[in-house]
């Protein structure tokens, strides 16, 4: 696709242009985070009875949490946890998926039954035990987070880029560099890989979506890398400590807008590439009303014109 | 109509099958394995030599799987290292509470779904349509714990109602519907949490669901013959749109398993996920992994169900 | 002979009473459409002008043929006839006269009133014009519970058409082909029975089930296989089903959009033998769209040869195929396999219809024209009338005609 077509149809897509920019932001905060930041999340406050859960202020815009530290601070500096596991995560699981999907979609036969009944397999195991089952099992951490959320998000991601390879393969194109004696892993490379890429990127801004709202669901189980604040373990520290009878909304509410924010921008976006990409004809057959007939107004006819002076008449 | 049955009662035993082999050797070979769990300090000598001779620990690991087998066929999943009971029993015990928590909140989003994703597709492009997508969206993007929070937060300050359990403790009760009734208190927002969020996703399923089927020939059939439009909703697109809708359900359903998880951490819903959850603090392997297995395979046996549903509403896959 | 029993429906014959009158003299005229034109808009481009000033007349028991290549305008034509255009679809100019009154005056109700009961249509590929998960039985009987009275109707043209002979039954041809008329989900019979119920509120369910099997019978399908559905019917029975369901409530017209098409040789001469014998059984009016000039030939009494949504040439069937004027409809006959030449080269038409939205200044078939002159580049050729029935847009009828009026 044109460079050009492509920001045109993409521009044209309102959602997917407010899902670009509500994503931008949130990458933005991540990198900056040092110098948006009010504090240093690492600095170590004294914590008296007066700054745990103290209401938002001119110091702590968000209110402090159960450590006396700022709620803000944390916020931004968790955005930094929340999408490097996104990103990472989704990485891992684009290489298993997008490799098992052109795997199974080039070669076909018994391959492909192999590998897609094993998507289909794993596809119905419910994700977040196994997630759960797994770190209790690797033990916490970053690293372990992000492979556990990795290994397992990509079924996704080898299902769609299957049945694009097999559209792929049967192009004119495809089937001349195999006649002309071309080797299978060039042809997947120059031939296939171009063509299935933009999906697959399509894909990943879902993946990362899914990938960060289970970094959140992990943290906010006690599972997530104790030494990192992500939104997650921010909200699974207020809802254990006491937040709630508190009364400390400031804890509970920005963190899991925050989460939001990220996870919605990565949907619009997604569906808004999707939609470039991949453009659908819309019809709608019950859209069709009365305004399908729009002629310039009638030269009055003889019916209609006895009407009129009936009408008159009486 | 058998042949698909069999084809689908085939794939549900061997997905079992799979899900047990993993089941073992994750518990085996990744640190927390029964040969570790007997240092266990809280055990008692005699329980580790039983133990012991249960899971064959002596034995090499492909013997000790079919012991694990024929155990698991007799129903015996190990004893719990926190509780000194059956782990079986306990599960038993959770799996009415949390299959109570899902059938409600999945029923009732369902529902919720089908009618916005098909309001919204008949009012397509107006301002239903709008609401429900970014309502649904919104929902989608929600972590559930976290709106459960909020409704928890705000149904116990402000509504009254119970922040967490299955019942009050300590109460009594005079007959067995005041019993329920504290039930259902208990149950309100654990439900609504459920459903609202799970409704979103369904809602978008079904609005394009049924946008897909509006572009339909047939539609267009349905329309020249003078049908009304609520007509050819009700005759020609629902049914047709349910469709793919009970394939994305089912599919579904391992994702539905990680909203009762959440939602039983938050209310204390005392079910599995809650058992989960507990075990994993407490290093109860065995309960974690008789949990695990419990889960998985009714996710699997309901996604049966779905397939046979599928198989009930599609006269081309009904005849064959 | 069976004008009689025809009900118009009362919105026609209030708002069309007195025109009716008027067209006294030519009373076996159904459908008088006039200049239709029809755009397609499109956000932020300008529309794609899909007809333009289209004219032609149906007369009772007249078959016409529309023939053009694919993306000539013929579907949209017919679409727009029954006001089923897609949203993007502007009727913006013309006259749809049926039985005198203007179809395009009507309200939406009303005109669901009108559709099927008096104008009904034989969809291309059939497979998905009906509700796969629906019976055909209930398909066909559902048109039919609208208009009618809870009465046995044995004065009703079809029983009629039944004792003067049946049509021939033949073997299922093989469906593999890629129509999606039909819900999938819902029996043959339940998607013909639902047009009959709903255009002639019959709930009776024993008489919708005896004109569902009467239908069947009609066009060659056993009336046990009501309650199947499409997907197990053949290519050619969905066709035939689809006939059946268009016959439900006996319309003054019949519009067939490309009815064989999608079926292999040996189905398409079937269907087109049934749709011929039910014709002279029933007095059928149709509108015939087609792309093959050699089935017109055999069923049409008279063809309309559209080019990029303009009438390229219009006449009886004989002058078209004897003495074609528009080197269109010429290159069109050339393509065609003619049986009295057997040893005559067929050439096909080089290049394609022009894109609706770049149309070109000048006549619209210019840039293929093996005939086409500086003139042509210029403006359209308006409509030469060469007689008292062939209308052919072409600048080269004013060099070998005399006498011509435009």
């Amino acid at each position: 696709m044109p460079q050009n077509n492509f920001w045109q149809s993409f521009f044209r897509n309102r959602m997917g242009v407010i899902g670009f920019v509500m994503l931008a932001i949130a990458v933005a905060v991540a990198i900056f985070a040092p110098l948006i930041a009010p504090y240093d999340p690492n600095t170590t406050v004294r914590v008296t009875i007066d700054n745990i859960y103290s209401p938002p202020s001119a110091q702590n815009w968000l209110g402090t949490d159960d450590a006396g530290k700022d709620v803000l601070t944390n916020l931004i500096y968790g955005a930094r946890v929340s999408l490097i596991v996104g990103f990472f995560a989704s990485f891992i699981s684009l290489v298993i998926g997008g490799t098992i999907g052109l795997v199974a979609g080039f070669y076909g036969g018994r391959v492909e039954n192999v590998l897609m009944r094993l998507t289909d397999i794993l596809l119905v195991i419910p994700d977040l035990p196994l997630l759960i089952v797994l770190i209790a099992l690797l033990g916490r951490g970053m690293p372990i987070l992000i492979f556990v959320i990795g290994i397992l998000g990509w079924t996704g991601t080898a299902r769609v880029v299957r049945s694009q390879t097999l559209s792929v393969r049967e192009r004119k194109f495809v089937q001349r560099a195999r006649a002309i004696g071309a080797g299978n892993l060039y042809i997947i490379r120059r031939h296939i890989f171009p063509l299935v890429f933009p999906l697959m990127l399509v894909n990943a801004v879902l993946v990362i979506s899914a990938a960060i709202l289970n970094e959140s669901t992990l943290a906010f189980l006690g599972l997530g890398d104790p030494t990192r604040l992500s939104w997650g373990q921010m909200l699974n520290f207020a809802f254990s400590r006491g937040a709630m009878s508190a009364g400390a909304w400031w804890s509970l509410v920005p963190p899991g807008l925050a989460i939001i924010w990220v996870v919605l921008g990565l949907t619009l976006l997604g569906n808004g590439l999707e939609r470039v990409f991949n453009p659908r004809l819309e019809m709608h057959h019950l859209a069709i009303g009365d305004e399908m007939v729009a002629r310039p107004p009638q030269v009055v006819g003889p019916v209609a014109v006895a009407a009129v002076g009936k009408t008159v008449g009486e | 109509m058998s042949h698909y049955l069999f084809k689908k009662i085939g794939w549900a035993l061997l997905t079992v099958g799979f899900v047990v082999v993993l089941n073992f050797f994750l518990f085996r070979i990744l640190p927390g394995d029964p040969a570790r769990a007997v240092k266990d300090p809280r055990l008692t000598r005699q329980s580790i030599e039983a133990v012991r001779v249960r899971f064959g620990l002596d034995k090499p690991l492909p013997v000790q799987f079919l012991l694990y087998v024929r155990n698991l066929a007799q129903g015996d999943l190990g004893t719990s290292f926190h509780q000194q009971r059956p782990v079986a029993t306990i599960l038993v015990e959770n799996l009415w509470n949390t299959l109570l928590l899902i059938g409600a909140g999945t029923v009732l989003s369902i529902l919720l779904g089908i009618v916005l994703g098909v309001a919204a597709a008949w009012k397509s492009g107006t301002i239903i349509d709008y609401g429900a997508l970014i309502g649904s969206l919104a929902a989608w993007a929600t972590p559930t714990f976290w709106f459960g929070m909020i409704l928890l937060f705000w149904g116990s300050s402000q509504l009254g109602l119970p922040i967490g359990g299955k019942l009050t403790a300590g109460a009594s009760y005079d007959s067995w519907w005041e019993q329920w009734l504290d039930v259902g208190k208990h149950m309100l927002l654990p439900t609504v949490t459920y459903t609202i969020i799970y409704a979103g996703q369904y809602t978008l399923f079904m609005r394009s669901a049924v946008l897909d089927i509006f572009a339909e020939d047939y539609i267009l059939t349905a329309k020249a013959k003078g049908l009304h439009s609520f007509q050819i909703l009700r005759d020609h697109a629902l049914r047709n749109a349910m469709l793919p809708t009970v394939t994305v359900v089912a599919l579904n359903l391992g994702f539905t398993v990680a909203g009762a998880i959440e939602v039983e951490k938050v209310f204390s819903w005392p079910g599995l996920g809650q058992t989960i959850i507990d075990s994993v603090e407490r290093q109860d392997y065995p309960v974690l992994q008789g949990a695990f297995l419990l889960l998985a395979i009714s996710v699997i046996f309901a996604n049966l169900l779905a397939d046979l549903l599928y198989s009930y509403l599609d006269p081309r896959v009904r005849v064959t | 002979m069976l004008s009689g029993l025809i009900n118009y429906p009362t919105v026609l014959t209030t708002l069309g009473g007195d025109k009716m009158n008027e067209n006294a003299d030519d009373d076996a005229l159904i459908l008088d459409v006039r200049n239709l034109s029809v755009d397609y808009i499109a956000h932020g481009r300008p529309p794609a002008h899909a007809l333009e000033k289209v004219s032609f007349q149906l007369r009772k028991g007249e078959m016409l043929g529309i023939v053009g290549e694919s993306g000539c305008g013929k579907t949209t034509l017919m679409l727009s006839l029954m006001r089923l255009l897609p949203a993007a679809g502007r009727i913006v100019n013309g006259e749809i006269n049926f039985l005198g009154a203007d179809l395009l005056n009507l309200n939406e109700k009303a005109m669901a009133d009108v559709r099927w009961k008096n104008i009904a249509m034989i969809f291309q590929g059939a497979m998905n014009a009906l509700n796969p998960v629906r019976t055909v039985g209930s398909q066909i009987a559902e048109p039919i519970a609208r208009h009618t009275m809870n009465t046995l109707n044995d004065l009703h043209p079809i029983h009629n058409a039944n004792r003067n002979g049946k049509a021939t039954q033949s073997p299922n041809g093989n469906g593999h082909y890629a129509g999606k008329n039909l819900n999938p989900l819902r029996t043959v019979g339940s998607q013909i029975a639902e047009t009959i119920k709903h255009h002639e509120a019959i709930s009776d369910k024993g008489i919708l089930d005896r004109r569902v099997a009467e239908l069947l019978d009609l066009v060659g399908i056993s009336p046990n296989r009501r309650d199947q559905y499409p997907h197990q019917y053949s290519g050619g029975m969905r066709q035939r089903a689809m006939i059946a369901m268009a016959l439900a409530c006996f319309p003054d017209v019949i519009i067939a959009d490309e009815p064989t098409t999608a079926l292999d040789v040996m189905v398409q001469a079937q269907i087109l033998e049934l749709l011929a014998t039910l014709r002279q059984q029933l007095g059928l009016s149709v509108l015939f769209v087609t792309h093959d000039l050699g089935v017109v030939a055999e069923v049409c009494d008279s063809v309309m040869v559209m080019y990029g949504g303009v009438v390229a040439e219009y006449s009886d069937v004989d002058t078209i195929y004897n003495s074609p004027q528009h080197p269109y409809t010429q290159e069109l006959l050339k393509a065609f396999p003619d049986v009295a030449h057997p040893h005559s080269k067929l050439t096909s038409i080089p290049g394609y219809p022009p894109r609706l939205d770049a149309l070109p200044a000048g006549c619209r078939f210019a840039p293929r024209c093996p005939c086409a002159f500086a003139r042509c580049h210029q403006a359209p050729p308006p409509l030469y009338h060469l007689g008292k029935f062939h209308e052919a847009s072409c600048y080269l009828v004013e060099k070998t005609k005399v006498g011509i009026q435009e």
